[in-house]
Formats: structure tokens, sequence, C-alpha cells
């Protein structure tokens, strides 16, 4: 078995665990601001502090939960977040989640900056590799699967959504994913399990 | 199921947030029971997980949102209220506390609750010594003695001083209180519910001014068990420091020979 470095997410997490603040401290570090941008994009600036707050106080008090053996932590933490931006999501009205889901939806067509890729951390390249696959994907697998996870749509919503058979709905979220997979894979591709020759089938 | 089956689910079910996978719990059972049995599956499924909590990032990384530097300051406040209100882990043995602010903050809490505590047992005790005050008052009332005048004067003076009476007995809820007032000798002394004396014996009133008891008089009880001593001192406002009320035999000259009924201490 193989220990995670001592600054691994992993590792932290076991130490807040234990009521280490200054672990805490930079698992904050780590991940305040994607949990901030993500509560501020879909709700707003003072309901995503509290997002913020929530998320990070659910940590300190149940790190203890977390398992590395079922996931990594990155996940575990996204996770909550989730959960805790689509419940006060599920509270506005659908022209609001309509706009926000649309604004995010933009922003993630945006083509990255290919410069200084070398330079970057490999969770940095890989951000990267994942920004330019969500913005290389065809509109309507992107906007599939905006609406799925920042929206917390379930695949009916998201038909009567953009009006299209349920059937048509899944086909692209599953292919959206497994495009998003392949860009993670061609940076790690350790990383990841070997693909089944179905998803070599796939088809735009 | 097949694993082809199984990642085709997965992928279309993965970003359907937990309280929508739970519409479907038959297929969601399906898929666990699989990912139980399969690691090859069980991976694929955990690098989906990665790939969505990745999707958060990649918006904090194309979105010129910024965290508010003052939020780390709020949520690690808040990290000390939770630590505050839960109760500490034993440690093995103990260590000179190191000086941080931390500790002197959680200090300065506990000594703030237990003056709390101090001030509400306190405010208990003085809410039951008025209540008491009140029943004393109530009977003497109902005596509608010649002494009355007297009585009244003392007990209902703001400038009345009182040294309050236990019951000295376990089983006894018998309590008093001695009254005098700093501009007049009247001595007024209250108990109530009192047992009736044991034959042969009587109550006499002890108390102690300057270290020496003095034998002040006999407590009438009447059948509600309310006792009542009026007395003029030598001296405007005597200060006594000890009273008891002792059940012995007449004349008797001692206050130690007897069994104390009820007892007070300045």
């Amino acid at each position: 078995m193989i220990d995670s470095p001592p600054d691994s997410d992993d590792a932290l997490a076991l130490r807040v665990a234990k009521r280490d603040k200054l672990a805490f401290s930079m698992l904050y570090d780590r991940y305040a601001r994607a949990v901030y941008v993500f509560a501020a994009h879909l709700l707003d600036p003072n309901e995503a502090e509290e997002v913020v707050q929530d998320v990070f106080l659910r940590l300190w008090n149940k790190a203890g939960q977390f398992d590395s053996a079922k996931g990594v932590f990155g996940a575990w933490l996204m996770q909550i977040a989730r959960n805790r931006v689509m419940d006060a999501l599920q509270k506005r009205n659908k022209q609001y989640r309509q706009e926000v889901l649309d604004e995010v939806d933009e922003l993630l067509a945006q083509i990255p900056d290919e410069s200084n890729i070398e330079q970057m951390s490999w969770e940095r390249q890989q951000q990267h590799a994942l920004q330019l696959a969500l913005a290389q994907l065809p509109e309507d697998q992107r906007r599939a699967i905006v609406l799925a996870y920042f929206g917390g749509m379930s695949h009916t919503e998201i038909s009567n959504s953009l009006a299209l058979p349920l059937g048509t709905v899944k086909k692209r979220i599953a292919l959206g994913v497994s495009k998003l997979r392949k860009a993670l894979q061609h940076i790690n591709p350790l990383a990841t399990t070997p693909e089944k020759a179905s998803d070599a089938k796939e088809k735009e | 199921m097949t694993c082809e089956h199984i990642r085709t689910l997965l992928a279309e079910t993965a970003l359907v947030n937990e309280a929508n996978a739970a519409n479907n719990p038959a297929t969601m059972a399906e898929v666990a029971s699989h990912l139980a049995t399969c690691a090859d599956c069980a991976a694929w499924a955990r690098e989906n997980e990665r790939l969505f909590a990745m999707l958060p990032m990649v918006l904090a990384q194309v979105s010129e949102v910024q965290l508010p530097p003052h939020l780390k300051a709020k949520v690690m406040q808040s990290l000390e209220a939770t630590s505050a209100a839960q109760p500490k882990r034993p440690t093995r043995g103990w260590a000179w506390p190191q000086f941080n602010a931390n500790l002197w903050r959680k200090l300065g809490a506990a000594m703030l609750m237990l003056m709390l505590i101090a001030t509400f047992g306190w405010a208990l005790q003085l809410n039951s010594a008025l209540s008491q005050e009140r029943a004393l008052r109530a009977e003497y009332a109902n005596l509608l003695t010649f002494q009355q005048e007297m009585v009244l004067e003392v007990v209902d003076s703001p400038k009345a001083n009182k040294l309050f009476l236990r019951s000295a007995q376990t089983d006894s809820t018998a309590y008093g209180k001695v009254f005098v007032r700093a501009d007049l000798p009247h001595v007024v002394i209250m108990a109530a519910r009192l047992p009736i004396p044991p034959a042969g014996l009587v109550y006499q009133m002890w108390l102690m001014r300057d270290g020496k008891y003095d034998m002040v008089g006999v407590m009438p009880v009447n059948p509600q068990g309310f006792g009542l001593i009026v007395f003029d001192a030598d001296m405007n406002g005597p200060i006594y420091q000890k009273a008891l009320l002792v059940a012995q035999p007449a004349g008797t000259n001692n206050p130690n020979a007897g069994t104390f009924i009820v007892a007070g201490e300045r």
C-alpha cells in the first residue's frame, strides 16, 4: 500500500477528521473558490457565502466519513457542494434557472488559452483538458450536461426543457460524458480504465 | 446486466442528482450491486465521479468571480463555534497550556458560562427565599397578635437585615428567618413548617452575637407549624452570626444539648 503524500487531499482530510485546523485551511484554499463560484453563478453572492460556510462546516464535522477507497476527496466535497446548491436552486423559479444555466453554458463554451500548458500542474492540466473538451463538445451535448450537472435536472425535465425525446437526451449526455472521459484519458491514460469497444464506436 | 449496460446506465444517470436518482431505486440498486462485484466498472464509476467533480473547477477557471477574502475568517470562526459546542475529547495526562489566543478565548467563554450559571443559581435561590418570606408574612398576618405592628415595622422595612434559617433535618422542610433593623432594637424570628415538638421538649431559640450564644426565647408552634418570637435586644440593629432553633427540655442552657430544627449562619 502506498501512503498518500502529506499534503494530498486524502492526507489532509484525514487530519481534518482529527480536528487539524491547518489541514482544514489548506483544503479551504484548494476548494473554496470552486465552491463559491459554483454557488455564485447559480444563486447569488450572499447565498454563495452561506453555501461555502455550510459546505466547509460539513467538511469539518464529517471529514471522518470520507473514505478514499470509495473515491477522490474532490468528488466527495463537490458532491456535498452540489447537493447544497441544488437544494437552493430548486427554490428558484424556472425562468431564473434557465437564465443562470444559459450563462454557465456560455462560459463553458469558451476555448481556453493554450499558452503555458507545460508549466501547469497535473491537476491544472486536467482541468484545462476538460475545459477544452467542454468547449469543443457539440452545443446540444454540452447543454444537456450543463442542465443535468449544474441545473440538477432529471432527464425528463431536460427532455421537456429542450423539447427533445427522452432517449435523445440520455444519448446526448452519455456521448458527452464519454468524450470528456477521453479528454482526461489523453492527459493521464493510467488513471482511467480501458474503454469498452462500445465507447470506441460512439459517433456524434 | 452486462458491464456495457451498466456503464451506459452510469453515463446516463451519473449527472442526475441524488434526489432524481432516488426516483428509480430498482435500477440504482442493480447498478450498486454490480459495482460491488465488478472492480472495472467500480473504477469506471469513480473516474466519472472525478470528472464531474472537476466541472465546478473548470467553471472556476473560466469565471471572473472571485472568492471574498473575508470569507475564510468567517468560516474559521464558525469552526471555533462548532468546536466550543462539542464535548472535548479526553486527553492522556495533563500539560501546561500553551499561551494562545484561542485558549484564552475558550477560558473566557467558560468563565462567562460559570458566571451565568452562578447568577442563575443565585436568582433561583433569591426567588425561593422571597417566596418563602412571603409565605412567612402570610402566616403571620393570620395571627393578628398585639405584636403585629412591631413585626411589620421590622419585616417590611427595606432596612431589614435577614439571617436565613434552613432545616437541620434531612427529612424536614422547615425554614425561617431572623429579622433585625439597624435603627430599631426589635428582633423578629419566624419559622414555618415546624414539626410539633416531641413530648417534654420545647423549641428554644439561640442567637450568637460576638461569639456567644444567648437563648432568646421559646418558640411556640401553632397547629400549622408556624412559630414566632419577637423581642427587643439591648441595642439597635444587633448582628447575629448564628441562629439555632433547638428541640430540648425547657431551661436547658446549652444550645448543643438537643436536636437542631433549623439553623442559620452569616
